[in-house]
């Protein structure tokens, strides 16, 4: 008989790992049965971190959301073909990285064949949905340094500093090589450094 | 601590002070729901309007050349 299949093909050698939280075991193996119950798990788990990145890479609340469905739809469809070994957090990662690189994409298109230059600038005029919710003068400022990040910026920032993921896995998840996420990291902090001034924290003042 | 956990770190320091952001519990409900039950047949509507629509272009585009070309 045929091994059956596994996703790890398509979404790269980072996503497995031999020190899978037992927790997080028992979800994929529940997802490779195709039991519902750990698929909720895994979305009870996860959906407030990937909506976290989504907004903050798409600066909307409407195409957050529908990148975290397609996001959980994919867990859907692939979860009975992923590895033992999967770790759910790269997989995931890797998956809303990729929707939101083709929504930029399609977003970039879109914007051109409607020359809608007056529509952007109401736009970015307007304040983003974490400006909204921010709460306090420094959260406001370390949201605005954030959105003024180059997306490549951005996104390394986040997946390391709010998500916690290490650079070798940010790496792979990005496709990129580990010295370059090193790299984006730095100049990211250089800039969130300069961007927020009397806000950053006391210990990025000290030399 | 190499420059690259530093700048770990402080990133993991400086995203502390940011807010949390969720969705609504009935926003949250409705994505679960429809990831759940996957592709749908209302997911294929569009891309094979789509193609039907490119293949009958195609179609008349050929019809067209082989009329010029009689």
């Amino acid at each position: 008989m045929q091994p059956r299949r596994t996703s790890r093909v398509t979404l790269g050698a980072v996503v497995r790992s031999p020190c899978v939280d037992p927790e997080e075991r028992a979800w994929i193996d529940g997802l490779r049965a195709g039991d519902p119950a750990a698929f909720d798990a895994v979305f009870a788990a996860y959906r407030r971190r990937l909506y976290g990145y989504l907004v903050r890479m798409t600066r909307r609340r409407d195409a957050a959301e529908d990148l975290l469905q397609e996001a959980f739809l994919r867990l859907a469809q692939h979860g009975p073909r992923l590895a033992g070994d999967t770790r759910l957090a790269s997989w995931l990662f890797t998956v809303a990285h990729r929707l939101v690189v083709s929504w930029a994409r399609a977003q970039a298109v879109r914007d051109q064949l409607a020359g809608d230059l007056p529509r952007r600038e109401v736009a970015h005029a307007q304040r983003s949905p974490l400006e909204a919710i921010a709460d306090s003068q420094t959260q406001l400022a370390i949201e605005r340094a954030f959105a003024a990040l180059a997306p490549s910026y951005r996104e390394v920032a986040l997946l390391v500093g709010v998500e916690g993921l290490q650079p070798t896995e940010v790496a792979h998840i990005l496709g990129l090589k580990p010295d370059a996420v090193r790299q984006r990291l730095a100049r990211a902090r250089a800039q969130l450094a300069e961007a927020l001034g009397e806000h950053a924290p006391a210990s990025w003042r000290t030399p | 601590m190499t420059d690259d956990e530093d700048d770990a770190t402080k990133l993991a320091e400086l995203a502390r002070g940011m807010p949390t952001i969720d969705l609504d519990p009935a926003t949250a409900a409705r994505i679960a729901q429809r990831a759940r039950h996957g592709a749908g047949l209302t997911r294929l509507i569009e891309p094979a309007l789509a193609a039907g629509f490119a293949i009958s272009y195609l179609a008349w585009a050929i019809s067209k050349i082989v009329e010029v070309l009689r």
